[in-house]
């Protein structure tokens, strides 16, 4: 899965990884594994990481073409 | 860094209980050493503490408990071996084993929160197991026959519960009590037995009683 956490992160307010962690209920560590790809977050965690940025969680992660069945 | 929250303290605390009990009282004690690492996992696992972790850290909590059970298991396993080779008995290892499988098994089964199968499930599964130890022990004889009853009266009770869950699940009750009745499951040396029979009987009997009706959720208003 392709995510834009990171690119959003720093356009949308600049918040720091702690700072959108907190506002997500999440450790740093959490929105660190996500910004990497190496951790796909539930639907929860993903609306709520959008609405922190005031975005939509398709702006935020993407299939790849690899995720396609 | 580890986060110094409650359960932080009270594993601590167990710890240092575990220390000083072990020092004063009986070297044993030091076995409560496990319970303050395995805290903070139980707790996540029976959905007491997740307060305390992210979604992340339970998804790590819960895949390394799987590592460790196989390798558990597998050290269990190797260790029964052992012992067969050297000509001691291995009982005590081939009741781990059975109680850990058995615990995953209606663990799995219990998590799915479909009730009235899962019981149905349970029984037979029991059942199956009562009638396969009946047959191994005697053979495929009379006696064979008469050791695997109990396995297929309870087979009986199972399949009673596809149409009639609430009897059926009164007589697995019943049938749980009479087996820890029969079998003296009250003793600490009949504890395996214990766990593996009446513990399994008993859950499925409330699941048969109590489970609804229909497990389907209702449908969303329009």
């Amino acid at each position: 899965m392709k995510t834009n956490l990171r690119r959003l992160r720093f356009e949308r307010e600049e918040k720091s990884q702690q700072q959108l962690a907190d506002l997500a209920s999440v450790s740093r560590q959490t929105i660190i594994a996500i910004e990497r790809g190496d951790y796909n977050p539930s639907v929860k965690l993903a609306l709520l990481l959008a609405r922190s940025l005031n975005t939509t969680v398709e702006k935020l992660f993407d299939l790849e073409e690899s995720d396609h069945a | 860094m580890r986060k110094r929250d409650p359960i932080f303290w009270a594993a601590t605390a167990i710890f240092v209980l575990s220390l000083v009990l072990g020092g004063t009282v009986h070297e044993s004690a030091l076995l409560l050493m496990a319970f303050s690492y395995l805290l903070r996992p139980t707790l996540y696992a029976l959905g007491l503490a997740r307060r305390y972790a992210d979604e992340r850290q339970l998804t790590i909590q819960f895949r390394s408990g799987n590592i460790a059970f196989t390798i558990l298991v597998t050290g269990i396993m190797i260790l029964a071996a052992d012992r067969e080779i050297r000509g001691e008995p291995a009982d005590a290892f081939y009741a781990l084993l059975c109680i850990g499988l058995a615990a995953k098994a209606l663990a799995n089964r219990l998590l799915g929160k479909d009730w009235r199968p899962t019981g149905i499930t349970i029984v037979l599964a029991v059942a199956a197991l009562m009638t396969l130890f009946g047959l191994i022990e005697e053979g495929l004889s009379f006696g064979g026959f008469m050791h695997s009853l109990p396995g297929l009266l309870l087979a009986v009770i199972g399949v009673t519960g596809f149409r009639y869950p609430r009897i059926a699940g009164i007589l697995t009750a019943a049938a749980a009590c009479f087996a820890i009745y029969f079998f003296q499951l009250f003793t600490l040396r009949q504890l395996p037995t214990f766990l593996l029979l009446a513990v399994p009987l008993f859950i499925a009997a409330i699941c048969l009683y109590f489970g609804k009706e229909s497990d389907e959720a209702p449908r969303p208003a329009a």
